[in-house]
């Protein structure tokens, strides 16, 4: 079960709202490559692996992914402070504005609502370490596309934070994997 | 007291709270890597000592600034976990309003 720390993995200090830069960022939420569909991924992978240590894995990285949710939304959230109606229209925030106002919810930047489907979880468990190799480089690119729109200061510190938990991640999901192969599943 | 609890006593509010954010990062990371190296040794005991750390670090913040963890909310008269501020509502932004709750 989960216990929750009140406090953030890392600090999400945002100055300055920006409503264009939150739509982005919505699918570092709940996007294809984004903190929930990493968090669901691993956690629900876990139950059939057969092997301590993997189960070890994706317990830790999947709660991990949890608080990098949190941080997303925070970022989300500071940036969508006190927005005026011509902010709003201005920053192409309207659409997402319209059914959610500035609350949180898990969808792609385009406007794809979050589905399981941008997820496989299989018993077989090259299958589903493999998916996570490739789900950690898919979160770092989609960080790096972040990167590449923002000029914000205060949201690329976090968002370089998150981009590196992702490298960290694939490491250990290597090890993972030889983990697996050494006792040939 | 020990060596860190007497240092933490000396920091403001918001060095401790980086201070933990830091030490219980670094305890992430080596769970993940005891993970994949449950035999290093190594690690564990960086892994103890940072455990160490973070606890007198975490029981002086919460003696004097509120819950981090549930329990500590029971510290006082009223339930402070319910407290804000909340992870994501920092200083700058103007809607945490006056209201401690």
């Amino acid at each position: 079960m989960w216990i929750y720390e009140k406090k953030l993995q890392h600090p999400v200090n945002i100055k300055n709202p920006n409503p264009k830069l939150a739509k982005a960022i919505l699918s570092a939420l709940g996007g294809p490559d984004g903190e929930l569909a990493a968090a669901t991924r691993y956690l629900n992978q876990r139950y059939t692996m057969p092997d301590g240590r993997v189960i070890g894995v994706l317990t830790d990285v999947g709660s991990e992914e949890l608080g990098h949710m949190e941080m997303v939304a925070s970022i989300i959230y500071q940036l969508t402070r006190n927005l005026s109606p011509e902010e709003i229209k201005a920053g192409g925030f309207d659409t997402y504005f319209v059914d959610h106002g500035t609350g949180i919810y898990p969808s792609s930047a385009a406007g794809v609502p979050f589905h399981a489907m941008a997820i496989a979880s299989k018993s077989d468990a090259l299958a589903s370490i493999t998916e996570d190799l490739a789900a950690e480089q898919k979160a770092r690119a989609m960080y790096d596309n972040i990167l590449r729109l923002s000029d914000d200061p205060d949201v690329n510190e976090a968002i370089r934070f998150l981009r590196q938990r992702e490298v960290v991640h694939f490491q250990r999901f290597g090890e993972a994997m030889n983990i697996l192969m050494d006792k040939k599943f | 007291m020990n060596n860190s609890q007497n240092n933490a006593t000396n920091l403001t509010q918001s060095e401790l709270y980086r201070k933990i954010q830091e030490l219980a990062f670094v305890k992430t990371e080596l769970e993940l890597f005891l993970d994949t190296h449950p035999d290093s040794k190594v690690a564990m005991d960086y892994y103890r000592d940072t455990v160490d750390a973070l606890k007198s670090y975490m029981t002086v913040y919460q003696a004097e600034h509120g819950p981090i963890h549930a329990e500590a909310g029971a510290m006082g008269g009223t339930w402070r976990w319910v407290d804000k501020p909340w992870p994501w509502q920092n200083e700058k932004m103007t809607d945490r309003g006056e209201d401690r709750r």
